[in-house]
């Protein structure tokens, strides 16, 4: 695989879930800096200092939820490619995603589904 | 309870097993191991049967995780383990290089993610597949006693009369480990007609 550099915040109020995805990405051997955050809240204070290339969004948080933060994100830094990352499969959250322009990435994710969204054009 | 008919809880469990299955799917996927299933076995009874059925089916020390989901129907769901066998499925989840204490540190924050993840699967397939929308809740991680776990899922603070309880007794077989593991929802009957209805329409359009 290509080495690249890119930015990556990952939101997601479970460390657990964050912990996963990073091991996921580390695996692919791809140049990345890794930001992150528990909540939509804390998302936004890092946006506010750095802007990430992908952010990879957890749906069902505490406080403003997934798809919230991301009309945020897709207001103010349009440049940003977002995934919705979440265990919720229900077609119709899938949907509201694409809507917003959001990639679907259900949990447990893969190296591969994370490798193949990161080298999408 | 014979508050659905034979077709209907016919469908339901029909439903579970494929939410189930995913859910295998997505444990057997967090786990890297294989994941066999039992046949879902489900019972629809009232609040004093399922304090009864707690004490008398599942280990004395349980961990588990639980889930409120309201939508087409309203309720409480939960996730649960024999204690004694929970640091395995967290130490095959995130083990390998992190030592015994801080795989037992983080045992509520792994549990509470396998929950999200296994109770979604399970709720949003049935959503899916009736294609009626469900709202869940952050997952919540606890460790009680079969004895206590009624109280834990708050079973009689709400409407005792009006409260049903589905539970889905599920073997869970690892290729390195065997445990069982249960899942109960706690269905408020507020919302049974919307559940009713919904299976209804989709067995119309089956039948």
């Amino acid at each position: 695989m290509t080495k690249t550099l890119l930015s990556l915040l990952l939101v997601d109020d479970s460390r657990i879930a964050r912990l996963s995805l990073k091991r996921q990405l580390m695996s692919l051997g791809l140049e990345l800096t890794l930001l992150e955050a528990d909540s939509a809240d804390t998302a936004e204070a890092v946006l506010a200092s750095t802007i990430p290339d992908i952010a990879l969004i957890d749906f069902n948080m505490p406080g403003r939820d997934g798809l919230q933060l991301a009309e945020h994100i897709r207001q103010h830094h349009p440049r940003v490619r977002m995934a919705l990352v979440t265990a919720n499969i229900q077609d119709a959250l899938a949907q509201r995603a694409r809507q917003l322009g959001l990639a679907f990435l259900p949990k447990p994710t893969t190296a591969e589904q994370l490798g193949a969204f990161i080298q999408q054009e | 309870m014979d508050l659905f008919s034979a077709d209907e809880h016919d469908l339901i469990v029909e439903l579970m097993n494929l939410g189930v299955g995913r859910a295998a799917h997505a444990l057997s996927q967090l786990v890297s191991d294989e994941v066999l299933l039992s046949v879902p076995r489900l019972e629809f009874i009232s609040v004093p049967e399922a304090q009864q059925a707690f004490r008398n089916d599942l280990p004395p020390f349980l961990a588990g995780v639980m889930q409120n989901f309201e939508g087409f129907i309203n309720g409480r769901a939960a996730l649960l383990f024999p204690e004694a066998r929970s640091l395995e499925l967290v130490n095959a989840m995130i083990g390998e290089e992190l030592s015994a204490d801080e795989i037992s540190e983080l045992e509520h924050e792994t549990l509470a993610e396998l929950g999200n993840i296994l109770l979604n699967h399970c709720l949003a397939t049935l959503a899916n597949q009736l294609q009626q929308q469900i709202k869940t809740d952050i997952p919540m991680a606890f460790s009680t006693s079969a004895d206590d776990l009624s109280g834990t899922l708050e079973l009689c603070q709400g409407d005792v009369n009006n409260t049903l309880v589905m539970l889905v007794q599920i073997d869970f077989s690892l290729k390195t480990s065997a445990l069982r593991g249960y899942l109960a929802f706690i269905i408020d009957l507020h919302s049974a007609d919307t559940f009713v209805n919904a299976l209804r329409s989709y067995l119309a359009e089956l039948l």
